[in-house]
């Protein structure tokens, strides 16, 4: 690629991003995408926070808590609530013993009206085992989560209860609390045991690797789409011509590449900054530590993420982008009119399909062995690598090695893609008339290595 | 420095579109590119601008293969184009930056050509509608005298109404809310912002009023005065005898005339007799063996051989006592030698 070829991207750049930014349908889908951003973690805490949150308990409101002990095997004088005042958030709750039947004290909790900041406590024998029943008023001034956050420090007591029932001492105890480990080997011909390894990735491995996917996914799709638009605009609106006195073909498209691949990648850029910022404001809001949307995050799924790591998985996603891009300024390049545009993508379109079905089948398939052959071709095959091996490396399942190999093929495969691409696109930038297949094209090309300027 | 093409060919299958266009520029001037619909002219320039690939043939500037990306070139397509979406002053920035002027130059250039061009109104509304303003309350002073000129007080609502109809007026326009005229105007300022030293104009005046013919024909002119090498592709036989001095005339791809228009014309030699008579003439035409090209109310348009027989025709007349108004010997006009040209051409 000669520098002369490129003078001018970098003109042909800021305008078409300036222009693109400047655009009402940028600037409504960004409005749309940041609302949703902005709104998707207070919703879902709201929705589905109460069930899922640990919020903590500053000071309880509760006044007294009426005891209903209905378990037979406390022994007397045993105190299920014995150390619950060391919790600070419930050191000046009153717990009073109460000998009346159950539906005696529930009669009295209703009584005492809804303004009553009195709760019933009611551990008993379930169906399933013992259950700690806490009863308050019903829009009243205790809330659910004092009411949880009560039983949870009632059930440890029941729990060190029944270690110590038990009679056993410390270290037999220690054997209760071992946790079974399954491991299936098999017997290799040379007689040696090997272990089979279960390399399957959980289930939020596979969350985040398939949002990694999608995202890079709808980048690639949409800012490919745009800018086979905006080749097909600057020639169905003529403005070629005057354009080529100036730059080349190959830094005509090299531009319109770049700036519609940083306003796509910006517009997710805010998108996510948005959601996290978002997220953090829930957690203040709601008062608590971990938001529902942190907690579908498993923990120290991040871990992987070095710099080094980082940036392996940017080129790799940007390498991906480009080849995406330019595979759809092709397309663009095939046809004079906006109209005919949809038909000539149909190439992009299935080569896209093919790529992201076959990333979504080895997110998939990860989930039984993250180091079958299928995964481990996704990851450098050109089509699929940049969607799959970004989130496989976060989750810490592709050695460094594919990541690297993948980039490579892909920088190959750039920049053969973007020869033929400015190859046609300078070749038909002047036809004006109807659609050139693929097979004219390869003609063209093959016209052109043996032509004279 | 010297312009010159040799021996451009191009082909599409077994059609060829341009075939052996060659020719030469030693200085400044202008030189046209004439020929029917399809004749090449626009594949040559496409073939000069380094758009289109060349099948064989040189584009030389200063001997050396000319390479339009690092020229100035100003370049009017017979294909207008702009962006339909995009502002005026966007467009037109844009345009000039890719040509390597800077912004704070390029503004003082697109205010120039806007002014001149007459497109304020449309790249500059605000300082447009500022200007037509201030022009109205002139009138009015002079009208109503100095007094009934001071400015009515405005209620605040409706400065602040005038101030919101302003700042939204201030925006350049985009090019889907222009006229034709308008748009080949904005484009014929983004050929010409770069001051390029070598225009290329493809078909300038076509689908211009005569005013707009007009301001074009003024503004041709003084590119000219500015010793640039310009070429021009055009229709419009008058105008190419009014600007050029070289011309080429193309059919079907070929070459069928080339040279300086002045020569070429003397070449054909006086034949072109315009008489008007107040009596009728026919008979006396028909006496002397010449042939009518044209009739019109105004003249009568008459080929000759050359001046001999001119003045042998002017005695008869006045031997029959006709009294003669007009008797113009001429030489052939382009339209002329164009038809002739490219109608023998096709002919064949």
């Amino acid at each position: 690629m000669k520098s002369n070829e490129l003078r001018g991207t970098g003109e042909v750049f800021r305008f078409t991003l300036i222009q693109t930014i400047k655009s009402k349908a940028f600037i409504v889908s960004v409005v749309m995408l940041v609302v949703i951003a902005l709104l998707t973690s207070p919703v879902m805490q709201l929705i589905k926070g109460g069930a899922a949150g640990t919020k903590k308990v500053k000071t309880s409101n509760i006044e007294t808590a009426y005891v209903c002990n209905e378990l037979p095997f406390l022994p007397t004088g045993y105190e299920i609530t014995g150390n619950v005042k060391d919790n600070e958030a419930f050191a000046n709750v009153k717990f009073e013993t109460v000998q009346d039947s159950f539906e005696e004290i529930s009669r009295k909790l209703e009584d005492e009206g809804s303004e009553t900041k009195n709760v019933i406590v009611h551990p008993k024998v379930g169906v399933k085992g013992i259950t700690v029943e806490v009863v308050r008023v019903g829009g009243g001034a205790v809330t659910t989560d004092e009411c949880n956050e009560l039983a949870q420090i009632l059930c440890d007591n029941l729990d060190k209860y029944k270690r110590m029932y038990s009679g056993l001492p410390e270290e037999e105890l220690k054997v209760l609390d071992y946790e079974y480990t399954v491991e299936i080997n098999y017997l290799t011909e040379s007689g040696e045991i090997t272990p089979e390894v279960d390399d399957g990735i959980g289930g939020g491995q596979f969350g985040i690797a398939y949002a990694i996917m999608f995202i890079v996914s709808m980048i690639c799709i949409m800012a490919s789409t745009q800018v086979a638009t905006a080749v097909v605009t600057d020639k169905s609106s003529r403005v070629v011509e005057l354009l080529l006195t100036s730059v080349r073909p190959m830094a005509l498209l090299m531009g319109k590449i770049l700036a519609m691949l940083v306003a796509t990648v910006g517009q997710y850029a805010l998108l996510i900054l948005v959601f996290v910022l978002s997220n953090k404001i829930t957690g203040a809001l709601f008062g608590t530590e971990q938001t529902y949307i942190t907690s579908l995050i498993p923990k120290g799924v991040l871990s992987n993420l070095t710099v080094f790591n980082a940036v392996t998985i940017l080129v790799l996603i940007a390498l991906g982008m480009i080849f995406y891009a330019t595979l759809a300024g092709l397309c663009g390049a095939m046809v004079s009119k906006l109209e005919e545009l949809q038909d000539a993508l149909k190439y992009f379109t299935f080569t896209s399909i093919i790529g992201m079905y076959c990333a979504i089948g080895a997110i998939i398939s990860m989930q039984k062995s993250a180091s079958n052959a299928f995964v481990k071709f996704c990851e450098i095959f050109p089509l699929t690598s940049p969607m799959t091996t970004p989130g496989a490396r976060i989750i810490g399942v592709a050695p460094m090695s594919y990541a690297l190999i993948a980039i490579a093929i892909l920088i190959v495969l750039d920049l053969l893609t973007i020869r033929l691409a400015a190859g046609v696109y300078e070749g038909l930038i002047t036809n004006m008339g109807n659609r050139v297949t693929p097979k004219e094209v390869i003609a063209m090309m093959r016209n052109k290595k043996g032509g004279a300027k | 420095m010297s312009f010159e093409v040799r021996n451009l060919v191009k082909s599409y299958g077994e059609k060829t579109v341009v075939n052996g266009l060659s020719f030469k520029m030693d200085g400044p001037g202008v030189y046209a590119l004439l020929g029917t619909n399809g004749a090449g002219k626009t594949t040559s320039i496409r073939m000069i601008l380094g758009m289109l690939k060349r099948d064989s043939g040189e584009v030389l500037w200063n001997g050396a293969e000319m390479q339009p990306e690092k020229m100035n070139i100003g370049y009017l397509a017979e294909e207008r184009g702009l962006y339909p979406k995009y502002t005026l002053l966007d467009q037109l920035l844009y345009f000039a930056k890719l040509k390597g002027v800077g912004r704070a130059m390029a503004m003082e250039k697109i205010k120039y050509w806007s002014a001149r061009l007459q497109l304020d109104e449309y790249i500059f509304p605000a300082k447009f509608a500022e200007e037509e303003e201030a022009k109205e309350a002139k009138k009015r002073r002079e009208r109503e005298g100095e007094f009934a000129a001071a400015p009515a007080p405005k209620s605040s609502k409706a400065a602040k109404a005038a101030a919101l109809r302003k700042k939204r007026n201030s925006k350049s326009m985009r090019a889907e809310q222009l006229s034709k005229g308008n748009q080949q105007k904005v484009q014929l300022m983004a050929a010409l912002l770069s001051d390029p030293e070598f225009v290329i104009l493809d078909e300038p005046m076509s689908g211009l009023d005569p005013v707009n013919t007009d301001l074009f024909k003024e503004v041709i002119r003084d590119e000219i005065s500015k010793d640039k090498y310009v070429i021009m592709s055009s229709h419009q036989m008058p105008t190419i005898e009014e600007f050029c001095t070289d011309i080429i005339i193309m059919n079907r791809g070929n070459v069928v005339l080339q040279g300086n228009l002045n020569e070429i014309k003397k070449s054909y030699g006086r034949v072109n007799l315009f008489v008007k008579c107040e009596q009728p003439i026919d008979a006396l035409i028909k006496q002397a063996g010449l042939t009518v090209i044209e009739e019109t109310p105004a003249e009568t348009q008459i080929r000759v051989t050359g001046e001999e027989q001119a003045m042998e025709f002017l005695q008869l007349l006045l031997a029959n006592r006709i009294t003669v108004i007009k008797f113009d010997l001429r030489e052939p006009s382009l339209h002329e030698i164009f038809v002739e040209k490219v109608g023998a051409g096709n002919e064949e």
